[in-house]
């Protein structure tokens, strides 16, 4: 069953058209895969359906609840409330620890969810060290537990794997198929890297 | 996380701008604490000073001199007044109470006061030891004197040290004061009596003769602020009185001043004059300490204005993670708050600390420290919390501006 939907979609940057989409859609627990050479709109066409910008024209609906209809704030605890994100360069607040990171995804945490989270990524007895001086492997998978901490309906991911060895990508892949066949989550991956086609039911690929 | 808790990890994570932003704020605040008990210590000390006088009665001259002189005992007198005529006015209906005073000569520097019992218990003198006077060239000391019952010294001439002393009359300490906080701790008190004798007078017609000729040391090349008298009646320096209300108040100078040769000074007035011209000096001092603290003001601007730039992408990932830009202005606005807060307390601490160890070298000061709390302070207090608001209100507008979507300028 679909949650998230894209209908009819355009979106010009530069006065150049770069999404042009009459449907798209994310079903509940589905994995897509949004496949592009740099620059063709894949990174834009993820913020769309986060909710991170809106659309110029056409329609982005989660659960039925159409983004325009949404004001800023309606779509900020929208985005709070059910979806995660991994950022490329991670993005964690690094003067804070992992845990207070894993924190800022949840106004109420679940404590006990989030230490199964972080021991299942190899994290236990990190939580206090600050983020700043994390290893970038142990970086990526507490960017990862930061997404996943307050169980989203949907994981978005912008180029995970970008500049891993191939080892690295199969284990971030894995990594993020597994917590969110778990928790049931959608997952919904934008990236240039095409050695993560495998692991995803339905790609999207766009053109530069 | 606690909104409070990522505004407090930010401000750690700049803890050197942060320090600053406190110790500039700090300096700030203790410089105007300062000033406002300097300020509240003075005029305290003038109120206790002036205790409750509402005319001082002298010689022709000036009226700020005369009541610097009669009250503060901080001035020279303006001349002598007859003792009779004196007298008229202090039996003078409009008149509560009233306090002789005969001023003229000095050991070390505190100046030995003729007067009466009553003048001593108008500051709510004590005794410390000993007892009050019961006759002439007796005395009681005040606190700050270093004087103990026993004692015998000679008075000097004049009101400050070096005039020549009145070798052949002593007096004696019988009686020492509690500290009053007032300037009855800087005198050494005795009857009118033992002061006039000792310049050849009486308030006893009878004694005057005897006067003039036991006291033949008279020095003119000394100052003498009580002179001899001549042809008969004897002279003080001046009256304080303590009117009957506020009209004679205002009645009783007027009368004083159109129909004797005296004059009649209004403390509260000349005071009031006097502060005009320091109060230039206190109003420097207190610009001094809002130009510092908007300096600081500026500073705690300057530091959360600064780290914005490098928090962008921070800020960007809060929004992203569902923070609304209520929730980051709010962050960034405890920041400021929270810096003024710290500066504040800091230079609380300072400023009170630093003014009781001041007043723990000037006695003078203590009396403003011990009275504690002042309104102003909450009122300083208030306004250092808005200039910390007001520092961070702009760069708190900023981050609030930050858009989930900067996140794609920040890949």
């Amino acid at each position: 069953m679909g949650i998230l939907h894209i209908r009819k979609l355009k979106h010009s940057a530069g006065g150049r058209e770069i999404l042009n989409i009459d449907a798209l859609g994310v079903d509940s627990g589905g994995r897509l895969l949004l496949l592009g050479p740099s620059g063709c709109g894949k990174t834009t066409l993820l913020s769309l359906m986060a909710g991170l910008m809106r659309a110029q024209n056409g329609d982005v609906t989660f659960d039925s609840t159409n983004y325009a209809a949404l004001s800023s704030t309606a779509l900020d605890k929208l985005r709070r409330r059910s979806f995660g994100f991994v950022f490329q360069k991670l993005h964690l607040l690094g003067h804070l620890s992992l845990l207070e990171n894993v924190h800022l995804a949840s106004d109420r945490p679940d404590d006990a969810f989030i230490h199964a989270l972080l021991a299942r990524l190899g994290l236990d007895g990190k939580e206090k060290q600050a983020a700043q001086a994390l290893s970038h492997g142990e970086a990526q998978r507490a960017a990862i537990a930061r997404a996943l901490a307050a169980k989203p309906r949907i994981l978005f991911a912008d180029e995970p794997t970008s500049a891993l060895d191939d080892a690295n990508t199969a284990a971030v892949a894995r990594l993020l198929l597994d917590e969110t066949a778990r928790s049931g989550a959608a997952l919904v991956v934008a990236t240039h890297d095409a050695r993560l086609k495998p692991y995803f039911d339905t790609a999207w690929e766009m053109a530069a | 996380m606690k909104d409070i808790s990522l505004s407090l990890r930010s401000l750690a994570a700049r803890k050197l701008a942060s320090l600053l932003a406190v110790l500039l704020t700090a300096f700030g605040v203790m410089m105007a604490l300062v000033v406002m008990q300097f300020t509240a210590a003075v005029q305290e000390r003038l109120a206790r000073d002036g205790s409750g006088i509402d005319i001082v009665v002298g010689a022709k001259g000036s009226p700020l001199q005369l009541v610097l002189s009669a009250l503060y005992h901080a001035d020279v007198p303006t001349g002598n007044i007859p003792y009779a005529e004196a007298q008229k006015w202090m039996q003078h209906p409009q008149v509560r109470a009233a306090y002789p005073l005969a001023l003229g000569d000095n050991w070390r520097g505190f100046r030995i006061v003729g007067t009466t019992v009553d003048y001593m218990q108008n500051y709510g003198a004590e005794l410390a030891a000993g007892r009050f006077w019961q006759k002439p060239f007796e005395a009681v000391a005040g606190a700050d004197s270093g004087l103990s019952p026993g004692v015998r010294f000679t008075g000097a001439h004049g009101l400050a040290e070096g005039g020549h002393h009145h070798e052949e009359h002593a007096y004696t300490i019988v009686g020492t004061l509690k500290p009053t906080g007032s300037v009855v701790d800087r005198l050494i008190l005795t009857s009118l009596d033992s002061v006039l004798e000792l310049h050849g007078q009486s308030l006893h017609a009878h004694d005057d003769d005897d006067g003039d000729e036991e006291h033949e040391h008279h020095d003119d090349e000394h100052e003498h602020e009580l002179e001899h008298a001549h042809g008969g009646g004897a002279d003080i320096t001046a009256i304080l009185i303590k009117t009957s209300g506020p009209i004679a108040n205002i009645n009783l100078p007027r009368s004083i001043n159109q129909s004797s040769a005296l004059i009649a000074a209004n403390p509260a007035l000349e005071m009031a004059r006097l502060s005009a011209v320091f109060g230039v000096g206190t109003r420097a001092l207190g610009l001094i300490s809002a130009f510092l603290i908007g300096l600081a003001a500026l500073g705690i601007f300057a530091g959360i204005a600064g780290s914005l730039e490098n928090r962008q992408a921070d800020l960007a990932v809060l929004r992203a993670l569902g923070y609304t830009p209520l929730r980051l202005f709010r962050i960034v606005l405890y920041e400021g708050i929270f810096l003024a807060a710290c500066g504040l307390a800091l230079g609380l601490a300072l400023g009170i600390g630093g003014y009781d160890l001041a007043a723990g070298h000037l006695p003078a000061l203590a009396h403003g420290a011990a009275a504690g709390f002042q309104v102003s302070w909450a009122w300083l207090s208030a306004a250092v919390l808005f200039a910390g608001l007001l520092a961070s209100t702009l760069p708190a507008l900023r981050a609030a501006r930050t858009a989930p979507a900067d996140m794609l300028r920040l890949r």
